[in-house]
């Protein structure tokens, strides 16, 4: 009787550390790819946004519609710097510019 | 007072940068190739990559005799002679029919405000005729064009910017577009076609800025089909790897403007074939 109490009370646990850890995970994705739509949304109104970070929202979107929260946050992170490397560009770009014009 | 000398000669440099005109834009480029390819007359630019390359000009004229642009050529025809709907063709939307005025294009509309290119107006006159608009990358809208650019063989560019400082800020945003680095490669227009045309990437040679307009729409051995300038921007975007612009939107439009102007004067030959 106590066995099968204590079984129990286990799987209990274990799924409530497990649902945590999960929680935990989705929380970081949403978080992590909130911030690379964010910045790929202001390159974008910029007119300087980079090809390589759609496809990859779209693969870390993917990747936690299967689970891989950790893959999902890898990507976004990485879709999010390219996108401030790409506004930073263009702010840059707003003036030097000019000294690439053949004289 | 030498200080206040410097001041004033610096003022002046940066003035004479900003106020730069079309046309001293435009000389200033033409030297630049005479510089660059020295023994590359200024008219043999309208030939693109093949003016600066012997061996591959070579394998073009031989392209040239059976051109792979002469099907869409015919359908371009056809295309732009069968009347819409309501009985009206093309024609009645051009001046004179859209017979040999691809020289013209793009041209600055004082009435919108807006940049105007042929393929542009093809859907104009469509939608006014209520047809639906086409896709501006390839398919008729190409064949169309090239049909239309084919008329105007011969025929100088004559890009005009008129007096209307809305014109002259559309080219200003057509230089800007053309010399600013985009893409995670960091590279400009003028990177490729300006700085480093007749240089190789990986098997293929970049080809000068100066007579690009001129030969469009173009038929690409690449893409085994024809293709507007807009693809052809489309694609060279991708290339640096940045997102491209809508086709015909008003980015494109203003660098068309900028990139035409500064081939004022050359001979329309398009279509063209190109690798």
């Amino acid at each position: 009787m106590n066995k099968q109490r204590l079984i129990a009370g286990a799987l209990v646990l274990g799924a409530f550390f497990a649902g945590s850890v999960q929680a935990a995970d989705e929380a970081a994705y949403a978080k992590s790819c909130a911030a690379a739509d964010e910045a790929r949304k202001m390159a974008a109104e910029l007119r300087f946004e980079w090809n390589t970070v759609g496809p990859m929202i779209a693969k870390a979107n993917d990747a936690a519609k299967a689970g891989d929260f950790g893959k999902a946050v890898k990507l976004c992170d990485e879709a999010r710097k390219q996108s401030e490397a790409s506004v930073a560009q263009a702010r840059k770009q707003a003036d030097a510019w000019r000294a690439a014009v053949v004289k | 007072m030498k200080k206040m000398i410097m001041i004033l000669v610096g003022a002046a440099l940066i003035a004479g940068l900003a106020w730069a005109s079309p046309e001293d834009d435009r000389e200033a480029f033409i030297q630049y190739y005479q510089k660059r390819f020295p023994k590359v007359a200024v008219d043999d630019y309208v030939n693109g990559v093949y003016a600066i390359d012997e061996a591959a000009y070579e394998q073009w004229q031989t392209i040239e005799e059976f051109p792979p642009y002469e099907l869409a050529l015919g359908e371009g025809k056809e295309l732009f002679e069968t009347p819409f709907a309501n009985g009206k063709t093309y024609a009645d939307c051009f001046p004179n029919g859209g017979i040999g005025i691809r020289q013209n294009y793009p041209y600055f509309d004082t009435e919108t405000g807006q940049v105007k290119t042929i393929e542009l107006e093809i859907n104009e006159c469509r939608e006014k005729n209520g047809e639906k608009p086409l896709k501006y990358k390839k398919g008729p809208i190409a064949a169309i064009s090239a049909y239309m650019a084919y008329t105007s063989r011969g025929k100088k560019l004559d890009i005009v910017i008129p007096d209307d400082p809305r014109a002259m800020a559309a080219y200003e945003a057509g230089k800007e577009f053309y010399y600013s680095k985009r893409g995670q490669l960091n590279f400009s227009c003028a990177d490729c076609h300006v700085y480093n045309a007749g240089m190789m990437v990986r098997a293929d040679k970049l080809s000068p800025a100066l007579g690009h307009p001129t030969h469009f729409p173009v038929y690409r051995s690449k893409w085994d089909d024809m293709g507007t300038l807009h693809r052809r921007f489309d694609g060279c975007n991708k290339q640096v790897r940045a997102k491209p612009l809508p086709s015909q939107g008003e980015e494109y439009r203003n660098l068309e403007y900028f990139v035409t102007y500064m081939s004022n004067g050359m001979e329309v030959n398009g279509p063209g074939a190109r690798k």
